[in-house]
């Protein structure tokens, strides 16, 4: 045996052997690929970022003197803040099975989803081999298919999702020429209503309960089907008469558009545009609801703090009521 | 119409009063700021996040923050951003708007359980209250969204109208003066360094702070005995003047006349105002 084979294998066992104890001593945890959505190139930064894809893999959580690094949970004038930090390891050779996975689409309900398609042509039977097909993972893993920065970690049994500040590759350094680890070193992800659709109830519910976004609570009319009508703004469609909120002939507020081409659109309002009837579920600050804010408190308390009889001509600040 | 101080009602140290001044001024700078929308676009333009922006007074108790916002320690992140804070930093006198400090603001039936009174204060005080508001972002376009919308209104000022003295009814215009604006951005160093994208603007508040409220009943009587002789001859009364409203249910801020009533006297009595009767 050569030196190089008697290095490949030991770099092999050693491989393997972290990997094992990894399995031992880690967690799972989900691993979420961070889609750049809108890249602003040039602020250098993406607002719409989403994480629609997890992976389920084990990963080592060194231990920091007991617990997180980091400043932790932290008072601000921005209110609670947690600083923690952690670093996870994984296996390299772990990671990059996963990167080689091809994941079929669940559902049935449209073309797109529930089987794979070949872009174009047929298969080839002469390009089969054997009885038994598999479907061929990419070819040989390279130093690209690696954790990425800005992607994010969710620990299920800590609750927590981290985001991916550096990956360190090279920590050990090289023993026996290679490193079988990726460290990541992450912090608590600072959310700013990034969409969060990954199939994972936990991870999902991070969205539902932290994002600001007020487009999650806008309300639609329902498509009609085939019909041309004016479609009635109504609580629910099942009840008559007692359902009605407006009628089209009232020229309020609300109006159901005209028909455009197939069925009704979006419910207006009179100033046209991309608006939307938004849901009283939305709620930001009203000091009961939502503590961690005081915008519809100050909204509220304004109405005898500040005077509204006459108006500034420069833009009134709250409402009177 | 003559008034006269009700005993202890004397404006000196130790009077409570409050009128939450400072706490109505935090509330209407607050309320400025409570409504600041900012949207995200995707590539194509077209608006696919629409977002109110949370806004906090920052100083607050700490185990209420820490209850309000996490208390069941499922809180997965780290913090909700973008979000808008702002706190007191300081007060000042300012002597540029000093007010005449023997003039008082004259309310009458100013408590509607009592309806026969007057209520004066001195002249308020003019301070200057300084507030610091905070805009942290994860992106430059959200701060730069948020602050985008807010310095346009000041020139370098913005007035809001405040009930600054809702018992005495006063209404006053309280200018809030940007002063200047700091822009935070650790981006750059190592890549575990958190970067935090913070706006700082600094603002002053030219308001008043007013003092304790006296109140005083209406005098519906007026009495002025006369002598003939000197104090220390021990002389007693010889002719009184009585005035009193016309009607005698006339309060300050109503239409009435006087009554005036002359009485002579021979009786060798004098009034003690203690009794109220002549003796």
């Amino acid at each position: 045996m050569t030196t190089g084979q008697l290095i490949a294998s030991e770099q092999s066992l050693y491989a393997d052997l972290v990997a094992e104890a990894i399995q031992i001593h880690g967690h799972d945890v989900y691993y979420l690929d961070r889609t750049l959505v809108a890249e602003d190139t040039v602020l250098g930064e993406d607002a719409l970022s989403k994480f629609n894809t997890q992976s389920l893999i084990e990963m080592y959580m060194e231990d920091s003197d007991g617990g997180y690094a980091g400043e932790q949970e932290v008072m601000t004038q921005f209110g609670l803040g947690n600083l923690s930090e952690a670093t996870f390891v994984v296996s390299k050779t772990r990671f990059q099975e996963k990167t080689k996975q091809i994941q079929i689409e669940e559902g049935t309900d449209s073309t797109s989803s529930g089987s794979i398609q070949l872009e174009s042509g047929t298969i080839s039977t002469s390009k089969l081999e054997g009885e038994t097909f598999y479907i061929l993972n990419e070819t040989d893993a390279t130093d690209a298919d690696r954790p990425l920065e800005g992607d994010a970690i969710y620990h299920p049994l800590l609750k927590k999702l981290f985001e991916i500040n550096f990956v360190d590759h090279d920590d050990p350094f090289h023993q026996l020429d290679t490193n079988p680890i990726y460290k990541m070193r992450c912090r608590l992800f600072d959310y700013g209503s990034e969409t969060l659709d990954t199939g994972i109830t936990d991870i999902d519910a991070i969205e539902s309960s932290l994002s600001l976004a007020s487009s999650d609570y806008q309300l639609t009319l329902e498509q009609a089907t085939g019909t041309t009508i004016n479609q009635e703004i109504r609580i629910n469609h099942d009840i008559s008469e007692s359902g009605l909120l407006l009628d089209e002939t009232d020229s309020d507020n609300i109006i159901g558009e005209d028909e455009t081409t197939l069925g009704g659109e979006s419910i207006l309002l009179e100033t046209g545009g991309d608006e939307y009837i938004i849901q009283e579920d939305y709620i930001v600050g009203d000091g009961v609801t939502d503590k961690t804010a005081q915008n519809e408190l100050f909204d509220s308390l304004d109405d005898t703090i500040l005077d509204f009889s006459e108006s500034n001509p420069f833009g009134d600040a709250g409402s009177a009521d | 119409m003559i008034y006269y101080e009700e005993k202890g009602d004397g404006v000196m140290l130790g009077t409570q009063f409050y009128h939450e001044t400072v706490r109505n001024i935090v509330v209407g700078f607050g309320t400025i700021f409570n409504n600041i929308q900012l949207v995200r676009k995707d590539n194509a333009g077209v608006v696919q996040q629409t977002m109110k922006v949370p806004l906090a007074y920052g100083p607050r108790q700490k185990f209420l923050v820490r209850l309000n916002d996490d208390a069941d320690l499922s809180k997965a992140a780290a913090v909700t951003l973008p979000r808008i804070g702002f706190e007191i930093t300081g007060l000042t006198y300012d002597p540029a708007r000093k007010l005449n400090r023997v003039q008082k603001f004259k309310k009458v039936k100013g408590d509607t359980n009592k309806t026969q009174q007057l209520d004066t204060q001195y002249m308020p005080v003019p301070y200057n209250v300084n507030f610091q508001l905070y805009i942290l972002a994860k992106q430059s376009d959200d701060a730069l969204q948020i602050v985008e919308q807010i310095l346009p209104y000041f020139q370098p000022d913005y007035t809001i109208t405040m009930n600054d003295n809702a018992d005495m009814g006063v209404k006053k215009d309280i200018p809030v003066i940007l002063n200047n604006i700091n822009y935070e951005d650790d981006y750059q160093g190592d890549f575990t360094t958190r970067r935090a994208i913070i706006y700082t603007l600094d603002f002053t508040c030219k308001f008043y702070l007013y003092g304790p409220i006296t109140s005083s009943k209406v005098i519906k009587t007026v009495q002025v005995d006369a002598y003939t002789d000197m104090p220390d001859q021990s002389p007693t009364r010889q002719q009184r003047l009585t005035v009193t409203p016309n009607p005698t249910s006339a309060d300050a801020d109503d239409d009435f006349g006087f009554n005036e009533v002359t009485s002579f006297f021979e009786d060798a009595k004098n009034f003690n105002p203690v009794t109220g009767t002549d003796e």
